[in-house]
Parts: C-alpha cells; sequence; structure tokens
C-alpha cells in the first residue's frame, strides 16, 4: 500500500515536474523581454478581468463562499493563461482540486477596490498555508498584469516613436520615466543617450505624444506602485532597414 | 532508493524554482521599445514678419517648402494655424498640439541699416522645450539664404543629419531658338529659385561638374567645333579652356582636394581616363585598356577613381586605386551599370542600370553590396546626389521632354523639379 502511494505520488511528481521542465523551457526559450510582452497581451487582459471574478463569490454566504471562490479564481485564471506562452501558472496547479465548483468566471468590468476587499476578507478566512499560496499567487498575477501592461505600454509609445532618418539599427537610449495613478506621465529623462540628439529627442516625443497611458487606472494600486510609478524605457529600433 | 529518487526530484524542483526566481524579478520595470513608425514630422512654421510687416521674401513659406520637400515633413498649412507666435513668450503650446505639430519654428525679424536680422526658435510642442534659438543676419538679397539656413538648421535638428537647403544645382538647358537648337548651362537654388545663366551657345555644353569649395564649375563645350573642357569661376563668370586634343575630351571630375581634374581622352586611341594637375597643367594616363573607360569620379579620400568600363563585355562599374593602378570592379547585378556617383561616406554608390530593358537609377551599398532600385521613371540618367547624402538629383523624360527628378536615397520621396522651357539634363548637386 505504501508502494502504491508512492507509486502515486511518483505521478503527480513527475507530472509537476514535467510541467516545470515545460515552463523552464518556455521561459529560457521565449523570454526575450519584448517577445513576451507582445505575446503575452492578449491573454492577461483576460486575466485581469478574471481576478474581479472573485466579486462573484460575495453574493454566496460569506463563510462557505470564502474557502472555496478564493482558491477557485486562481485556478481558473490558469488555465486559461495556459494556451498563452505564460509559464509561471503552471506550478501553481495545486489548489486545483478546491477550486473546481466555480466556475461562473464572467468578465467583470472594474471594482479594483471591492475585490481587494473581498481578497482580504477571504484571506482571513483561509488557513496559514492557504494564505500564503493565495499571496504568491496574487504575486504571479500582480507579475503577469504587470506585463500585460507592459505591453500597453509598448503599443502606446511605440504608436508615437518616429524615428529620424538618422536613425540606425543598434542606436540606443534610455528613459526613465515617471507615472501617477491616473496614467498620467509626470517627468521623463535620459537615463542614458544614444549620442545622436534626434534620436534621443525622437524617444522623449513618442513619450510626450503618448502623454497618458489611461488603462493602468484599472490595475490595482500595490501593482501601480510596484510596476509603473517609475519606469525604464529602452527605445532600440530592430526594424530599420539600416 | 525511490525515496532518495523523490529527494532528488524535490532538489531538481527547487533548484529549478531558484533558477526561475531571478528571471522573472526585476527592480524596476523596462519596457523594451524596438519598433516604431517612420511618418512625416509634423510642423508648424509660424510667419516670420518684421512687427507684423511682411518681409520681400516670405521667409517662413521657403522654410514650410524646403521642408516639405525633404519628404520627411509635414508643415501645418497657415490657414490652419491658430495663432502666429513670433517669440517663444508668445507660444501657446495648445494651439499646437491641436494641430498634431510635434515642433514649432517661430522667428521675427528687425531691421537696421539694410540689414535683416531674424533671431528664430525650435520648440518641441508636446514638451513644450526649446531646442534652440538662433540668429542670423543678411542683406534684402539674401533673405533667401537666410530662409535656406533657417531650413538647414531644423532639418538638422530634426533628422539628426545636415540639411542641403542652402546647395545650389547646375545643368544644361537645350531648347529651340530661331530655328535652331540654344545650349544653356545654368545654376539655380536648389528649390529651382534664382535661375543665372552661366554660358549660352550654339553647340551642345555637357558634363557639369562643381568644384569642391563650389566655387567653379567644370563642363565640356562643343563650342570650338569639338569637345574641349572648360572651367568657370561662378562669382566672375571667367572661363578658361584646360583640353583641346583630338577626339574624346569629357567627364571632368574635381578631386575632392580641389588640384586635380579627372577626364576622358581618347587621344591615344580609344577612351582612357587621365587626371590633370590645375597648377603643373600635366596630364597623367590612369588606364590602360583596350575596352572603353569613362566617366571617372574621386571616392571622397581622394585614393581612387570610379569609372565606367566595358572590359568585362558589358558596361560595368570598376574601382582603381591611383598609387597602386589596380582595378577592381564593383557591379555585378543587371548588364547594364554606369554613370558612377559616391555620396559622401564614400559606401553608396549610385549610377544608371538597366532591368528589364529600362534605364533606372540605383544604388549600391559597397559594404554590403546590397543593389536598390530608386526610380519607377525610365530613360534616367546622370544621378547626382546631394552634399548630405540623403537625396539624389537625375535627368529623365516626362513625355517626350527632358526634366529633372529627385528621389531620397531610401527611395521613400520622388518628386519631378519645376518644368522649365526645353529639355533639362545633366544635374549636378553643388557640393555645399
Amino acid at each position: 500500500m505504501l508502494a502504491s502511494r508512492f507509486v502515486s505520488f511518483s505521478i503527480a511528481i513527475l507530472v509537476s515536474l514535467a510541467l516545470h521542465g515545460f515552463v523552464i523551457y518556455l521561459l529560457v526559450s521565449h523570454w526575450g523581454p519584448e517577445k513576451s510582452l507582445r505575446k503575452a497581451a492578449p491573454p492577461k487582459y483576460v486575466q485581469a478581468k478574471l481576478v474581479q471574478l472573485e466579486e462573484k463569490a460575495k453574493p454566496k454566504p460569506k463563510p462557505k463562499a470564502k474557502p472555496k471562490p478564493k482558491p477557485k479564481a486562481k485556478p481558473k485564471p490558469k488555465p486559461k493563461a495556459k494556451p498563452k506562452p505564460k509559464p509561471k501558472a503552471k506550478p501553481k496547479v495545486k489548489p486545483k482540486p478546491k477550486a473546481k465548483p466555480k466556475s461562473k468566471p464572467k468578465p467583470e468590468p472594474k471594482p479594483e477596490p471591492d475585490s481587494q476587499k473581498m481578497q482580504q476578507d477571504l484571506a482571513s478566512a483561509l488557513a496559514a498555508e492557504e494564505e500564503f499560496l493565495a499571496e504568491e499567487q496574487a504575486a504571479e498575477n500582480d507579475e503577469q498584469l504587470a506585463s500585460s501592461y507592459s505591453a500597453y505600454i509598448f503599443d502606446r509609445v511605440a504608436g508615437n516613436w518616429n524615428r529620424p532618418p538618422s536613425a540606425r539599427r543598434g542606436m540606443e537610449v534610455q528613459l526613465s520615466i515617471q507615472l501617477v495613478p491616473t496614467g498620467q506621465l509626470i517627468s521623463v529623462s535620459i537615463v542614458k543617450s544614444s549620442g545622436n540628439a534626434a534620436f534621443d529627442r525622437s524617444a522623449e516625443q513618442a513619450v510626450h505624444k503618448a502623454g497618458r497611458f489611461e488603462k493602468l487606472q484599472e490595475l490595482p494600486p500595490r501593482v501601480f506602485e510596484q510596476y509603473f510609478r517609475q519606469l525604464h524605457l529602452v527605445f532600440r529600433p530592430e526594424d530599420l532597414r539600416l | 532508493m525511490r525515496k532518495s529518487g523523490i529527494t532528488g526530484i524535490c532538489l531538481l524542483m527547487l533548484l529549478c524554482s531558484v533558477a526561475v526566481f531571478p528571471l522573472t524579478v526585476s527592480a524596476e520595470l523596462t519596457i523594451e521599445i524596438t519598433q516604431g513608425v517612420d511618418n512625416p514630422t509634423r510642423i508648424g512654421i509660424a510667419p516670420i514678419t518684421r512687427d507684423g510687416k511682411s518681409l520681400p521674401e516670405d521667409v517662413s513659406k521657403i522654410v514650410s517648402a524646403d521642408l516639405q520637400r525633404s519628404g520627411l515633413f509635414r508643415p501645418i498649412p497657415r490657414r490652419d494655424m491658430l495663432s502666429f507666435p513670433a517669440t517663444t513668450k508668445e507660444v501657446y503650446y495648445r494651439d499646437w498640439r491641436i494641430l498634431g505639430a510635434e515642433y514649432l519654428v517661430v522667428g521675427k525679424t528687425t531691421h537696421r541699416g539694410g540689414i535683416y536680422e531674424i533671431t528664430f526658435s525650435l520648440l518641441e510642442v508636446h514638451s513644450a522645450k526649446v531646442v534652440f534659438t538662433k540668429v542670423v543676419k543678411g542683406s534684402n538679397t539674401q533673405l533667401r539664404d537666410l530662409a535656406h539656413y533657417i531650413s538647414d538648421e531644423v532639418y538638422l535638428a530634426v533628422t539628426g543629419i545636415p540639411g542641403a537647403f542652402s546647395t545650389r544645382v547646375a545643368y544644361v538647358t537645350a531648347a529651340p531658338f530661331n530655328g535652331k537648337m540654344r545650349f544653356r548651362l545654368m545654376v539655380s537654388d536648389v528649390d529651382g529659385a534664382r535661375e543665372r545663366l552661366m554660358l549660352e551657345s550654339k553647340e551642345p555644353i555637357m558634363s557639369p561638374a562643381w568644384s569642391p569649395d563650389a566655387k567653379q564649375l567644370a563642363y565640356v563645350s562643343f563650342e570650338t567645333g569639338r569637345p574641349a573642357i572648360f572651367r568657370q569661376d561662378l562669382a566672375t563668370a571667367k572661363r578658361e579652356q584646360l583640353t583641346n586634343f583630338r577626339g574624346l575630351n569629357g567627364a571632368p571630375s574635381w578631386s575632392p582636394d580641389g588640384r586635380q581634374l579627372a577626364l576622358v581622352l581618347s587621344k591615344d586611341g580609344n577612351p582612357e581616363i587621365y587626371t590633370f594637375d590645375l597648377q603643373s597643367r600635366r596630364f597623367t594616363r590612369r588606364t590602360k585598356h583596350f575596352a572603353i573607360d569613362t566617366e571617372p569620379n574621386w571616392t571622397p579620400d581622394g585614393k581612387s577613381l570610379i569609372f565606367t568600363s566595358d572590359r568585362g563585355g558589358s558596361p560595368q562599374i570598376y574601382k582603381l586605386g591611383i598609387a597602386s593602378g589596380s582595378v577592381e570592379r564593383l557591379t555585378f547585378r543587371g548588364s547594364y551599370n554606369a554613370r558612377p556617383r559616391l555620396a559622401k561616406d564614400g559606401r553608396t554608390l549610385v549610377m544608371v542600370h538597366r532591368d528589364q530593358g529600362r534605364f533606372h537609377i540605383a544604388s549600391q551599398d559597397l559594404v554590403t553590396g546590397d543593389v536598390r532600385v530608386l526610380t519607377q521613371t525610365y530613360l534616367d540618367e546622370s544621378p547626382t546626389v546631394a552634399p548630405n547624402g540623403a537625396m539624389l538629383l537625375y535627368a529623365t523624360k516626362k513625355g517626350s521632354k527632358g526634366v529633372l527628378a529627385a528621389v531620397s536615397l531610401d527611395a521613400g520621396v520622388k518628386f519631378f523639379l519645376p518644368a522649365r522651357f526645353g529639355d533639362v539634363r545633366e544635374p549636378a548637386w553643388s557640393p555645399k
């Protein structure tokens, strides 16, 4: 019996290992900074919405709802995320068994603060371990959110970046920008110049022209604070002929 | 044993998670912008006046036309402007943001003792910053020069490339006059304004070439009954005949130091490349081949000549090391490549290239070997590159008429120059 248990364990472990391996493979092979940002974009938005799903749990009787919804909400995002190159999600699969029951996930608009509250409530109701898992999960979600919104910033800035004809592949300028939670741009400064004033100016202009990144308002404050108040932008044209 | 296996797996997982961790957590989020758009820059050029009174030349209109013609700018029409600021203090950036302007040029003029002084500024509209403020002075007749100077400064700041708006073009026109052809050597601003007659003749004039200081022209004239090379000073119009050999005397080209001319003479039998020292008046034969060698042109370092030769069976472009005498073939694509000119970077070769029976202007990157056909017109000839390497002029046919056209070296901008009476041919872009 013990042996059979080991067997069943080892299967689980093997599966888990395989998943880890897959995740690592994805990370190693696809985690090009820009590529992953771009690719990740669409699924992430979906996920951002899923976070709201926790709202749904609310209507339910609190005591009951709590234990369940939490685990559930989490697992959900994962399966979704999977089709996309999102690596992290997999290993976390643990909570899955718990999660099953709830699946209502309608893409709710944006009650951010609420969801936060919910989360707090839920957290208190959960066992310590679950809480820990939840935190980890949240961090992961935050990260995915951040990279999703990075893609949004990429699109806004790239769409406004008018390169001068003296721009060449291999040039690079680094900017540091500051934002406030409304998405409004506060300041832009050059951290590292390309040596070509026109090129540097074109990058600064691109950020100024984008001006305001409204969608960042959708972010939970902690995600904004952690990732977006201060940002680093590297301009490095790769689509030029020369 | 199984247990140890499990422990091993656990260890492995731990290692994996440790390996993954640093990849995914970073102190400050960095976003890499690797793509962009390359649209013409929207720029507002507010009218430059003297206390509201217009100048003898509409300077801001000239600047606007210059920038528009470069293809890299899209000036905002004056009728759309919401305000006419003359100084940086008078600018309401909002007025210009609404119009989509990325940059704004403002300027004001003072007039004292017959001298106009224009104080002009370039501003970034979105960040509300002044890029520069400069002053330029000149007389009544120099207002166009002042305008081109402003264009050059704005172009350099925004594109990172020196402007070429203050340069000139030499060209030859041919038109019937009293039933006979009349040939003229002309020089004008690169925008076609201030056209000036250098030489008029009943016999053909060919191959104008600028001296490196842009003060003299060398050219071929048939006025003596056979082709001869002359040079002429632009300021004084003084002329001097340099060659009078039997046969072909053609295709002069100034060395970068201005001391020598490369040219083609057929006095020894068939066309060969020579250099002519303007000081010592000595000719030196540079090629010895039974095939035709013609159309020499100096590399920017003055150490080599590029020329056209049919020594390989079809016209192709070769490079001759002047000290070593070694010859190297440069072009391999197509069965006809001729009339080479090098951009100032010494890397971009432009030439007449036959493609499917049609003559186009093509460029070849001498480092990578990439060949690009730049023009869609045909019967294209005589390419000449702007000193800033951003654009070239060439002669082509529109209907049956010879006209000049321009194309940017990235082939993104193409236009015809204003039509003139008669045929226009053989443009030569001044080096300054």
